[in-house]
């Protein structure tokens, strides 16, 4: 149901059902003092119209109060954010560059390491069978065989000297060096008695 | 018009002052078009229809409405918020007393029209004097339901009294003024 003052203005007397009368019983008993009412809450609302327009200089008196720096604050928050994720994802990549590479630093070859594996490849291939032949190698003892044999030769035709860790290439060299080529091995030979 | 200013005019008010807390100038501008008149309106009733004085109080209202938009919480009407700092500001204005007896007596002047009959003006020149007599209560519950048009609850949150006592006021409101207007019931100024 309506509020009373709600029910006087937007009816008439004779519009007002038995409820509504007796709810403004004590307002508006009779036609006479319900249009009273009527008019009387017309007046106050046309009132409205008798107020002016605000001026414009309050709004200008604010802007003098609102701070600028404040207002555009949220524009250098964005961009630093913004930076931030640039630099994190541009770090993501390079990281990601640098770890495929942490195991090959160079993959060229030099070419004296070149010509070691083609050599040790064609001993191999030479002696197909090395199975045979298991060496149990001193390496300091290999490394003086190899120096010996080339101690008079010319620089072209000098074996490589090198620690060899690999058991395939001790039985290559094993097998290349002969002993009447290292007339020094002879001083290793015990002659029998 | 920017579109940008479109943006903001399909905002609600209470989706507008998050805007506002955060920053947004334009979030404001809005809230002030919207509200600016209104206030400033509610002002110049309840301050004794001075002018500068109601845009001295509009200024000061958007002042504290731009330091304090923190307060503001979500979930509230915007509109009751506003106008519970305005009434409160009234309040305040109404405590000095002698602001009250000076402008107690003044006389409604209606503006200049040959269409108004003498009947007519001299029965809201008595509606005004009425509700000029009134207490800072009675006349903050006359401007809002009356003028201002705003609904029980509206006007309970804003006045913070509970809405049966607002209906009862309201009831006693519209008793008392038909007392004091007794006199004009037999006039015939009601078509």
């Amino acid at each position: 149901m309506l509020h009373p003052d709600e029910i006087i203005i937007s009816k008439e007397w004779h519009q007002l059902n038995d409820a509504e009368k007796e709810s403004l019983k004590e307002l508006a008993d009779s036609e006479t003092s319900f249009n009273l009412l009527k008019k009387m809450l017309m007046v106050s609302f046309e009132q409205n119209e008798d107020v002016p327009i605000i001026s414009q200089n309050i709004y200008k008196n604010l802007e003098a109060v609102l701070p600028a720096r404040r207002m555009n604050q949220a524009k250098y928050w964005y961009a630093a954010a913004a930076a931030l994720v640039i630099v994190l994802t541009a770090s993501l990549f390079l990281v990601k560059k640098d770890a495929k590479n942490n195991y090959v630093k160079n993959n060229t070859m030099s070419s004296k390491t070149d010509s070691i594996i083609k050599r040790v490849e064609l001993a191999i291939q030479q002696n197909a069978d090395s199975s045979s032949f298991q060496k149990t190698v001193d390496t300091s003892a290999d490394k003086l065989l190899v120096q010996s044999s080339n101690k008079n030769k010319p620089l072209a035709k000098q074996q490589p000297v090198f620690i060899i860790a690999d058991t395939t290439l001790y039985n290559a060299y094993a097998f290349q060096t002969k002993v009447g080529s290292a007339p020094s091995l002879l001083n290793f030979i015990t002659e029998a008695d | 018009m920017a579109a940008s200013t479109i943006l903001y005019q399909q905002y609600s008010d209470e989706e507008l002052m998050p805007l506002l807390q955060s920053g947004h100038r334009m979030a404001f501008d809005e809230l002030y078009k919207r509200y600016s008149q209104k206030m400033f309106s509610y002002f110049f009733r309840m301050l004794w229809k001075d002018k500068e004085l109601a845009e001295d109080f509009t200024q000061d209202l958007f002042v504290k409405l731009i330091k304090n938009a923190e307060l503001f919480v979500s979930g509230r009407q915007f509109s009751t918020w506003i106008y519970s700092i305005a009434h409160n500001m009234c309040k305040n204005e109404y405590r000095k007393q002698h602001l009250r007896k000076l402008h107690a007596n003044q006389l409604y002047k209606e503006p200049v029209s040959n269409m108004i009959s003498p009947d007519i003006k001299k029965f809201k020149e008595a509606v005004h004097q009425c509700s000029n007599e009134l207490s800072e209560e009675k006349k903050t519950l006359y401007i809002l339901r009356f003028q201002e048009n705003l609904s029980v609850p509206e006007i309970s949150s804003i006045m913070n009294i509970p809405q049966g006592t607002i209906k009862s006021r309201i009831f006693y409101l519209l008793k008392d003024m038909k007392e004091k207007l007794k006199d004009f019931e037999t006039l015939p100024i009601y078509p």
